[in-house]
This record gives structure tokens, C-alpha cells and sequence, in this order.
């Protein structure tokens, strides 16, 4: 099992608008991806068309090499999912749900949910409506591992918690993956949160999937440039010192230029550093969250 | 059958309290007749009634509000992703929730009756069911009735909140499937359908309605999952197009009897015949419903005719009409049967009280009655000719054309036993006339006037009198038997004669009076007296002076060739029945048929229409079971 997880050209859309559009990745197996966009970039309906949820206009969602919407049902033996909003019937109990999802999942292990349940001190008789909604996270996830599963998707889990139930999430999604290796598959606004864990990255802009690279490698072509400009002093607008580089934003500041280039490499900036009239020039590597606002966020002072 | 089982279980833990209430309901029910204004019933009947009161209102309200809220609301805020995000498939989610709802509304219904069943008369419970006429024991109503509430508002439910155009469509399509679905009914019935087949059909239809609900539902959940406009589009597809199936199903059965040919009727109830010509008016079961033709016995073209419609002939057998019955009305219908292709014509819209319908002897104009107004039509333009108003309510009232210009009336007004009137409507003057009546009747009169409207015969069958009168004056002519040789069943013959079917004794006989009501000859009629089950029937003149008979017991008749001049009898075969003369119910009365026409060979034998020639014997099968 290569790609548990495939993307094909998938798009949704509700009456003329698209929540997203010809979308195409694929998430190998044990390798935990992070899909990031902003609120309304079709993260959700990309993750309900993935999980057979919903059907999409066109393309197709892979589980395991198999049609998602055709083959949910079985799919769903191997994946266990933590939604966005808590969505367990809210008059039962922990316990209960734990002995509901026994009864339907071939292999369910009470024990290790009820394990699970007491490190994060989760009332296990408590009616779920009535949980706080850390709590109702962590019950989620904890029956979401319930049977141990080979992909976890997670719809952003850590939506409103508070720090110490983000800890106490992600450090079990780690542990999770330290032991058994699952490929996970989750959205998140918590960037520097999973920044440590995600191997891969797919950013979603307005429907559309404008990155999908590896972590490392995305990390590595992205930096910031700093650097004063003479000629700035005479004229508002820049040069065409950064033709070099692909400036995803370029921001004028009051001591120079603050520039995110995404394809640095090391002698196209020796050659900039040494251009006529560029000075204090700096390079700084960046945070996924950096990456995400230069790529995601508003376009204003960018480049033409 | 795993997940199933499991969505249930879980709907019924979430919500046993339905059940404590519905002890503590039932409890209440024993207070009942302690309550004032109760306290005066039976308290065993006044407990039963009040329980199950509770009984219905848990067993309704629990399926329509469970059906209303749980499944839609779960897709409206996608609570349902908590199931679709588990190895369960839709079916089992939609299928699991319903059972448990069942079990819900069905088990607390019982919790709330049992106690006061147990307590109460027995003997009250099955009292209450007995006012249903629907075919289905009151247990599979309870499961039919919850069913189909928690389908109906399930499917409210998806509609209302996925708050798309779709509900506007589907309210639209609501009414329009509905009065498709009544005329469809009604139609069947004008096809012919029995009243039982059709109240079954309406069952079905209504069974059929569930399903398709439910079908529905199931629609929604399996295939909208998260998406409650997703859901709302699969279950108006799957609703209407079982809908519209079913209406398919329903108007192409309605079609398919309607379309039945004459050939198609396996058993034949009813055969009337035009005077002179080869048509007949057959009436039976075609396709398993009531089916009419007109049909030419001799190049079998045919005419169908609609639900309960009766054929008059003209007397020389080129046209037809008849009375079509409407929803609130009558719509009188003529053929002329001499063209190629006979095609029916509307001549006019009458009332539902329309009646006594006749044709001229040349058939070129229909009479009416319709609220105490007589009308003649011409059959080819549909123009009124003439109208005149009798008195607006009568007990009987009988049309004929003496000549195409003259229509007379006999009729006995609304609250007279004693008293026939006899009025003539010129045609040309349009004016009515009193010409005369008949003032002494002691009961209900039996009518009959000779084929030149001279003559007629008033039967009085209270009390046996049998009478000789001028036809256009009632001017007493003759007695013509006396209470101890009575006979209901009489006529005239085409020469003028006078039959009359009496008793004698324990034995019946055959009188034949001459035109003025003397007796010629008393001839034993054949197959014993009259008792039990046994019934006649009289035919036309196979011959001059040879009447068409069958006797014996009710669908079994033997028949007779009766010589009336020289008193002889011949057996024609067993289970033979001629094609009756005309009473005044089917067409006017001075319809006497001339001896030897098409009509005096015909009999019905069992089921079927047979042409047999009495000279000669030999059978030709013509409709029915044995020309198949």
C-alpha cells in the first residue's frame, strides 16, 4: 500500500460556486500530510468528498486505491477521522460510544480507548453534549483510534481548544505515529502546532491546490529577504533587483524591502547580495505559518 | 445486519424515557373515570377509551416526531458524519433509526394501552375496529399509520431544511400527483373496475405512496450522506419517480381495460339487441373489469362504451345512444352504427337526474327528462327541437316517440299511488298536451304499449290487476286476467297479440289474447312452476307466431320454441338464454321486434354469445368463453 490516500482532479461545488476546484495529491502511506487554506478554501468539502461523505462534481477521492464514495463503507474499517465540529450524538457517553463503535468496527479495542480516555481525563459516564469541546476532541480521537486504524484524517481538531488540549492532541497524534506508523491526513490552522509532524503540505487558495510539496523541501525554497535599496529613496516603487528570485510578497517598510522569495538557492543570493545599490541584505529561513500568510494570505504589495 | 442492529439499539437507549412516559401515561388512564364529567360512563369504557387515546397519540406522535427531526436535523448539521465516518452503510443508518423509531412509537403506544387492556372490557377493543372498511387488520394499520408518518416527515423534514427551490417543485408536483392519482382511481372505475377492486387499488395505491416514501428516505441517507441538499435532490428523484412509476402503472392498467376489445370478454352477463339489424349491446368481464361494447354480430365492428352507460337503438337498428356518466353530470352520447367506422358524438350536457332516454324510430331524434323538462333533440346537429316542462318531481315517468313529431309521456307525479297521466309533446307546435290518463290505480304500475302506441297494458303487481288501455287516452279496454292468474311478465307480439306469462294453479301457462284482449289459447309452459330460484326469460318471435323462451333454475336455463297458434313446445338446448326483449329500461316500449330478425337467433350460453338457428340447429359461437 503505496497511497492509501489519492486526489483526482477533484471538484465540489455547491449551485455555481466552487468550493474546490481540479484538485490532484496523493498522500503515501505513513506519511502524515497537512492540508492548510484559509477559512472557505474547501478544506472541509475536500475532506467529506475524501472520506465518501459527499459526492463531488467531478474526479474522484482514492482510499486505498479504491473509490471513496463507491467503497466508504469498508473503507472506514481502516480509518478512523476526527471531525471539525464534535459530531457524536450528544445524549451518549464516552463509554457508550466506545461500546457502539465495538459493535460495528470488526476489531475495537475498549480497552485502549478507555486507556486513552483516562490520560486525558475525559468523564467517561458523562453525556457527550455536556463535555467541553477539549473534551469532546480528545473523545473523538480517542474513538477515532479505537481501532486502530491505517490512515487517520483529521479535520482540523484543535478548532477553539485551548493550548493545553492542542498539547495533549497533537502529542497523541506523535505518539500514534511513533508506535504503529499511521499515514496521517489532516487540515489545520494550528501551523506551528503540526509544523514538527507534517511530512507534506498542501496549501488550498480559493479551491485551488497551489502547493503540494514536501515539508522540508518547501521550507528549503522559501525565505525572507531583507535588504535596503538606494534607489527607494528617490522612487516608491522597486527595482528589478529580485527578478532572480519568484517574490511571493514583496513589502515596501520604511528601512527597505522585506521580501519572501520561494525558489532561494545560495548563488542566485551571493549574486543578488552583490548587486549595485542592494545593501543590509539578510536571508531568513521561514515558519510553515510564514510560508502559508505569504502564499494564502491577502495579496496586497505583491509583485506584478 | 451488524450495523443495523446497532444504529437501532443506540436510538432506543437515547430515548427509553419515551417508555417511562408512557407507563406513567397509562397510569393516568386509571383516573380517568374518576374525573368528573367521566364519572358517568362505564369506567372499564371510559379507562379503554382514554388509553387509547394515549395509545394512538404516542404511536403517531413518537413516528412523526422522531421521523420530522432525527434523521434531518443530523444531515442539516452533519451530525449524521459521526455514522458516515464508520464502517456503516447508509442503508443500515436510514434502516437502523427507523426500526428504532418503530420500536420507540410501537413499544411505548403498548405501554400506554396494555394496562387498561388488561384492566377493561375485552369486548370494547375489537367494537372500535369494526367502523374501518380498509382491508388490513388493525395491527399492520398501527405499523402502516407509524410507517408512514415517520416517512411523510422525514421527508418534510429533509425538504424544509435544506431550504432549495427543489421544495417549490415538490409542492407543486404534490396536488398535481394527488388529483393524478384520484382521477387515476376514477378511472379504473370508469373502466370498469369494481368498486372492491378499486377501494383495493386505492390501498394499494396508498401502500404504494409509503414505499415510495420511504424509498425516498432511504434515498436521502444513502445517498445525500452529509449533504442535506444532496439528500432532499436523491429523495425527490427517487419519491417521484416511484410516483410517477406508479402512476404509469395505474393509467397504463386503466388503459389497458379500457382498451379491451370485444373479443377480451371471457364471461358475458348481459346481451341486449337492436329491433332489426346484426347489433347488440354486450355487456361482462373483460380483462377483469366491467366492460360494454356495441357490436355488430355480423362484421364485428365495435363500439366501447363507458362505466354503467345502457345503449338505446333506434327501432331500425342505425343509431344508438346513451347517457355517459360525469362527475356532476350526464352527457348524452349518440353512434350511428351504419357508418364504417362508428364514432361517437356528444349531443349535449344534462344533470345528473337526466333519464328516460329514447330515440325515434328512424333514430334522427333523442327525447330526455331532466328536471321535469322533456326535450327533443335532433341526433345529427344536436339542436333542441322542442321542450316542455312536466311537474318538476315524479314517481315514474316513461318516454316514446309515436312518430318522429309526437313524444308521448306516461308518468305518475311525485306523492300519487293512484294516479297515470298520459302528455304528448308536439315536436313541431313545441307544445305539451294532456291526451288523457288512467285514475284508479291501486299499486306501482307495470307498462307496455303495442309496437303502433295504440295500445297499452298497465300491470297493477300489488294488487295482480291487469288491464287493456286506449295508449293515448287510458281509456279502459278490457281486464285482462283476474288476481287468480296474474302474471308480471307480459308483452305484445309484432301482429298485435298479447302474451302474459300466469299462474294456474300450481303450474304456469302461456295466455294468448288477441289485440283486444281475448283469449285465444292457454299453452303449459315448460319447465314446471315457478319456485325457489327458477327464472324465465322471454325472447322475440324466432317465426310468426313462435316465441323464444328459457326457464329453470338461475344459470341454468333450457330453451323453448313456443308455437303460439297451434300450442306446441320444442326444446332448443340446455343452458341456452335468448337475448331479451326490450323492457322500457332499456329502450322505448312499442320496441316489438318482428319475428325472424339477427336478435331472435341470439343466446347466451353460460358465459358467451352464440347465434343458433331453431330450424336448423346449428350453433355459431360469436363472443365470450366459447368463441375463445
Amino acid at each position: 500500500m503505496t497511497e492509501p490516500i489519492r486526489v483526482e482532479s477533484l471538484t465540489v461545488r455547491y449551485g455555481k460556486t466552487f468550493a474546490c476546484r481540479d484538485v490532484s495529491f496523493s498522500v503515501a502511506a505513513g506519511a502524515v500530510y497537512a492540508l492548510l487554506g484559509r477559512n472557505g478554501a474547501g478544506k472541509s468539502s475536500l475532506v467529506r468528498c475524501l472520506l465518501g461523505q459527499q459526492k463531488a462534481a467531478s474526479g474522484r477521492a482514492l482510499l486505498f486505491e479504491k473509490d471513496s464514495w463507491k467503497t466508504r463503507r469498508r473503507a472506514m474499517e481502516h480509518i478512523g477521522v476526527v471531525p471539525e465540529e464534535p459530531d457524536a450524538p450528544p445524549a451518549m457517553s464516552a463509554r457508550e460510544l466506545s461500546a457502539f463503535c465495538g459493535r460495528i468496527y470488526p476489531r475495537w479495542d475498549s480497552a485502549a480507548v478507555a486507556a486513552r480516555l483516562e490520560r486525558f481525563g475525559v468523564p467517561q459516564a458523562a453525556p457527550f453534549g455536556r463535555l467541553s469541546k477539549g473534551q469532546k476532541g480528545e473523545v473523538l480521537l480517542a474513538l477515532a483510534l479505537g481501532h486502530s486504524p491505517a490512515v487517520l484524517v483529521l479535520d482540523d481538531p484543535t478548532l477553539g481548544l485551548d493550548v493545553v488540549a492542542r498539547r495533549a492532541l497533537s502529542e497523541e497524534i506523535v505518539g500514534e505515529l511513533a508506535d504503529r506508523g499511521t499515514t496521517v491526513f489532516l487540515t489545520t490552522h494550528d501551523l506551528a502546532g503540526f509544523e514538527g509532524i507534517a511530512t507534506r503540505v498542501g496549501i488550498l487558495k480559493a479551491g485551488r491546490l497551489i502547493v503540494d510539496e514536501e515539508l522540508e523541501s518547501l521550507k528549503a525554497r522559501f525565505r525572507r529577504i531583507r535588504y535596503a535599496n538606494r534607489m527607494t529613496e528617490t522612487r516608491t516603487e522597486f527595482g528589478n533587483e529580485l527578478d532572480a528570485f519568484e517574490a511571493v510578497r514583496v513589502q515596501v517598510r520604511g528601512w527597505g524591502i522585506d521580501a519572501v522569495v520561494s525558489n532561494f538557492d545560495e548563488s542566485a543570493f551571493e549574486r543578488f547580495r552583490a548587486m549595485d545599490g542592494v545593501e543590509n541584505v539578510s536571508a531568513e529561513p521561514l515558519s510553515l505559518e510564514e510560508i502559508f500568510v505569504a502564499l494564502a494570505g491577502e495579496e496586497k504589495g505583491k509583485a506584478s | 445486519m451488524r450495523g443495523l442492529l446497532a444504529v437501532a439499539r443506540r436510538e432506543i437507549a437515547q430515548r427509553w424515557q419515551l417508555f417511562v412516559a408512557a407507563a406513567f401515561a397509562a397510569l393516568i388512564s386509571f383516573l380517568v373515570p374518576l374525573v368528573h364529567g367521566f364519572h358517568r360512563m362505564n369506567a372499564s369504557e371510559a379507562r379503554s377509551a382514554f388509553a387509547l387515546g394515549l395509545s394512538v397519540v404516542f404511536l403517531l406522535g413518537v413516528s412523526a416526531y422522531l421521523g420530522g427531526t432525527r434523521l434531518p436535523q443530523a444531515m442539516a448539521d452533519r451530525r449524521i458524519g459521526f455514522d458516515f465516518a464508520r464502517p456503516l452503510p447508509g442503508w443500515a443508518i436510514w434502516a437502523g433509526t427507523l426500526c428504532g423509531t418503530l420500536v420507540l412509537a410501537i413499544g411505548s403506544a403498548l405501554i400506554a394501552w396494555l394496562p387498561a387492556a388488561l384492566a377493561g372490557d375485552a369486548g370494547f377493543w375489537p367494537s372500535l375496529f369494526d367502523f374501518t372498511e380498509i382491508p388490513l387488520p388493525w395491527p399492520v394499520l398501527a405499523l402502516t399509520a407509524s410507517l408512514f408518518l415517520f416517512a411523510l416527515f422525514q421527508a418534510a423534514g429533509v425538504g424544509i431544511r435544506a431550504r432549495s427551490g427543489l421544495l417549490a417543485v415538490d409542492m407543486l408536483l404534490l396536488p398535481v400527483s394527488l388529483a393524478a392519482t384520484v382521477y387515476g382511481l376514477a378511472r379504473l372505475q370508469r373502466a370498469g373496475a369494481s368498486l372492491d377492486f378499486v377501494i383495493r387499488s386505492a390501498t394499494a395505491v396508498a401502500i404504494f405512496v409509503v414505499l415510495a416514501l420511504l424509498l425516498g428516505g432511504l434515498a436521502a441517507v444513502a445517498r445525500g450522506r452529509t449533504e442535506i441538499r444532496a439528500a432532499h435532490r436523491a429523495q425527490s428523484g427517487v419519491f417521484w419517480s416511484a410516483v410517477a412509476s406508479g402512476l404509469i402503472v395505474l393509467y397504463g392498467y386503466g388503459a389497458w381495460l379500457s382498451s379491451a376489445p370485444p373479443s377480451a370478454l371471457g364471461s358475458i352477463q348481459t346481451v341486449r339487441a337492436a329491433l332489426r339489424g346484426d347489433w347488440v349491446f354486450v355487456e361482462g368481464a373483460a380483462r377483469g373489469a366491467d366492460a360494454g361494447f356495441l357490436y355488430d354480430t355480423a362484421d364485428r365492428r365495435s363500439v366501447r362504451l363507458p362505466w354503467l352507460s345502457w345503449p338505446v337503438f333506434s327501432e331500425d337498428g342505425s343509431k344508438a345512444a346513451w347517457m355517459e356518466i360525469l362527475l356532476k353530470a350526464r352527457r348524452l352520447r349518440v353512434v350511428d352504427l351504419g357508418s364504417r367506422r362508428p364514432s361517437p358524438r356528444t349531443l349535449g350536457t344534462f344533470s345528473e337526474q337526466a333519464y328516460g332516454l329514447v330515440l325515434d324510430a328512424a333514430g334522427s331524434r333523442a327525447a330526455v327528462l331532466d328536471n321535469g323538462l322533456a326535450s327533443v333533440y335532433d341526433s345529427r346537429t344536436g339542436r333542441l327541437l322542442a321542450s316542455a316542462r312536466i311537474v318538476p318531481e315524479y314517481r315514474l315517468a316513461r318516454l316514446l316517440f309515436t312518430d318522429p313529431d309526437h313524444l308521448r309521456i306516461y308518468m305518475v307525479p311525485a306523492g300519487e299511488t293512484s294516479h297515470l297521466d298520459i302528455l304528448e309533446l308536439d315536436v313541431a307546435s313545441r307544445r305539451l298536451a294532456r291526451t288523457g290518463g288512467i285514475g284508479d290505480l291501486a299499486s306501482w304500475p307495470l307498462l307496455a304499449t303495442d309496437r303502433t302506441a295504440q295500445r297499452l297494458v298497465c300491470v297493477e303487481t300489488q294488487s295482480k290487476r291487469m288491464r287493456l288501455f286506449d295508449a293515448r287516452s287510458g281509456r279502459p279496454i278490457r281486464q285482462l286476467t283476474d288476481s287468480q292468474k296474474f302474471g308480471a311478465t307480459f308483452g305484445f307480439l309484432f301482429d298485435g297479440r298479447i302474451f302474459v306469462l300466469a299462474r294456474s294453479g300450481a303450474e304456469r301457462v302461456l295466455d294468448v289474447l288477441s289485440p283486444d284482449g281475448e283469449p285465444i289459447r292457454e299453452i303449459p309452459f315448460p319447465g314446471g312452476p315457478l319456485k325457489g330460484t327458477r327464472a324465465t326469460s322471454m325472447g322475440s318471435e324466432a317465426f310468426p307466431g313462435q316465441l323464444v323462451v328459457s326457464t329453470g333454475e338461475a344459470g341454468d336455463p333450457t330453451a323453448f320454441l313456443i308455437s303460439l297458434d297451434e300450442g306446441t313446445v320444442r326444446q332448443l338446448g340446455q343452458h341456452l338464454q335468448p337475448v331479451s326483449r326490450w323492457s322500457w329500461f332499456y329502450g322505448p316500449a312499442n320496441s316489438i321486434p318482428p319475428p325472424g330478425t339477427p336478435a331472435s337467433m341470439l343466446f347466451q350460453d353460460g358465459g358467451s354469445l352464440i347465434r343458433l338457428d331453431p330450424a336448423s340447429g346449428k350453433r355459431e359461437a360469436i363472443l365470450g368463453q366459447r368463441s375463445q
